[in-house]
């Protein structure tokens, strides 16, 4: 019982640590954003950005999504079928974790990702800290 | 058809399996990408066929496939990050009794400013709210859109010509305003396609936050066959023109989705026969996965006393549940009540008798039950 509480508290801390602790991250170059603008960017709303997922099954693109956008993972990929198919726009480009978003967003000015706080390094600015 | 359908089956599968769903890039510069809706309907009644838009056959006592059942295929080449062309086609059941495979759109998209797009080729008008994503069953809420509101509109064969957007910010969300011209074609159940010329429209868009609010209206010159001149009384007018006006917004936000739509068609000749209004409201609420609406839809004739009526009032209401049971696919019940009030609707193809005026299709006397499933998936 004892361990089983202790696990559920570790889990739980983990769980919100994890949360308060994404990134957006863009260019060494780039401007900050709000978090309107970063919703609109992984929304396919503006086209002046690139925006870069981490994997499906990365438990980071729920929380990013949920915390950014408001939205879950069912809305995010309905809208952007419609997107697609109605010629609008591209889904966002899919990386296999940090280290590749890091290097994504690091290469290109108009490349935006999203990361754990942790991951930050020189390479990469933070241009939004989600709460 | 059983070849598409097995096809489309295995698709399902794969999609069902597959942990993601991306585009598939072919290389830096193409991506592909796929939907599909594999959907059986049935009715309880053996009056007509159930079917959707201009379709020849459907759903009675004995369950259809070909109603909903569809498979698209989209290949989009970017050249340069202003520059790009589109390619879908789709295989569906349209306006015979067999799926046939025609390619919807093949445009090129310029992006000459920020905010400004430019089409040329073939592509959808958008006459409706989700005019371009009707026949993504992934992409919407409801298993199929109300067929009152969305099988109103005649000019089926797309546009062929330009489009011109631009997307400007407007009271904290972004407005988008669209003019379009070109050509089109309406094919009617089992016809030759007739002829569309001069296409015009505008239609605006507001987006803002998870609400959207759209009008827009498209007026076009069907260029008449002479079979149907031959009826006409000499002297008749015939510059006809052909005017379809919507309005509509929806709501998704805090797991709240409502989506409603008001339509308007109207002929400068001929209203008596084509003149309609119809509109929907669809409501729903998300439980994480599961999300249960309730859909309610009417169109009503200009006229209803007209011995030419070629399709009739129609009111239907409809209870469902989308459940996002996979993550590139999702699994959809429907249960609809449509009352035709003794006429024929819009919705049923039934067996003509002759008449004085030429065969005439017989009526559905009492309301309709169906039943659907359908599994809407993307890849």
């Amino acid at each position: 019982m004892k361990t089983s509480l202790f696990t559920l508290a570790a889990g739980l801390i983990a769980a919100f640590s994890a949360q308060a602790g994404i990134v957006v991250v863009g260019h060494p170059g780039a401007a900050p954003l709000t978090k309107e603008q970063v919703a609109d960017i992984f929304l396919g709303k503006v086209q002046s950005a690139a925006p870069v997922d981490q994997p499906e099954a990365a438990p980071i693109r729920a929380e990013f999504y949920k915390s950014a956008t408001g939205k879950e993972p069912s809305q995010v990929k309905a809208l952007w079928a419609r997107l697609t198919f109605t010629g609008k726009a591209q889904p966002p480009k899919e990386v296999a974790d940090a280290a590749a978003v890091k290097k994504a967003v690091a290469a290109d000015p108009k490349a935006v990702g999203y990361i754990d706080k942790a991951a930050v390094d020189d390479s990469v600015k933070v241009l939004l800290t989600l709460e | 058809m059983l070849k598409t359908l097995s096809c489309s089956a295995a698709l399902v599968a794969v999609s069902s399996m597959a942990p993601a769903w991306a585009a598939t890039s072919l290389g830096e510069h193409v991506t592909v990408s796929g939907f599909g809706t594999v959907g059986a309907v049935r009715t309880n009644s053996d009056e007509g066929d159930y079917v959707r838009e201009a379709q020849a056959v459907g759903a009675t006592t004995n369950a259809s496939l070909k109603v909903d059942s569809n498979l698209g295929l989209q290949v989009t080449a970017k050249a340069t990050p202003w520059l790009s062309a589109t390619v879908q086609s789709l295989t569906a059941q349209r306006t015979t009794d067999e799926l046939t495979s025609r390619i919807e759109w093949a445009f090129v998209k310029v992006l000459p400013a920020e905010g400004l797009s430019v089409r040329a080729g073939k592509f959808s008008l958008p006459n409706f709210l989700i005019s371009d994503s009707r026949r993504v069953g992934y992409a919407n809420t409801a298993l199929r859109p109300a067929n009152e509101v969305y099988g109103l509109d005649l000019l089926n064969g797309g546009l062929k010509g330009l489009d011109a957007s631009y997307q400007m910010p407007v009271a904290g969300g972004s407005l988008t305003l669209t003019a379009l011209g070109g050509t089109s074609a309406y094919t009617a159940t089992n016809a030759s396609p007739i002829d569309v010329q001069n296409v015009r429209g505008l239609n605006l868009v507001w987006d803002h936050d998870g609400y959207t609010a759209r009008i827009g209206q498209v007026t076009a010159k069907p260029q008449l066959p002479d079979s149907i001149l031959a009826l006409l009384p000499p002297g008749t007018n015939l510059d006809e023109t052909y005017k379809f006006t919507g309005a509509g917004f929806s709501v998704d936000r805090d797991n709240v989705v409502v989506q409603a739509e008001y339509v308007q068609r109207r002929s400068s000749q001929f209203d008596a026969i084509i003149g309609a209004d119809a509109w929907y409201l669809l409501a729903g609420y998300r439980f994480g996965n599961l999300l249960p609406y309730v859909q309610r839809a009417d169109v009503r004739p200009d006229r209803d006393d007209n011995a030419f009526v070629v399709f009739g009032p129609q009111t239907s209401t409809a209870l469902g549940l989308r459940w996002d049971a996979f993550s590139s696919a999702a699994i959809k019940f429907q249960a609809e009540r449509v009352d035709t009030h003794g006429t024929r609707g819009v919705s049923f193809v039934t067996p003509a008798v002759m008449t004085a005026f030429g065969p005439v299709a017989q009526p559905v006397t009492k309301p309709v039950t169906t039943l659907s499933v359908a599994v809407d998936f993307v890849f």
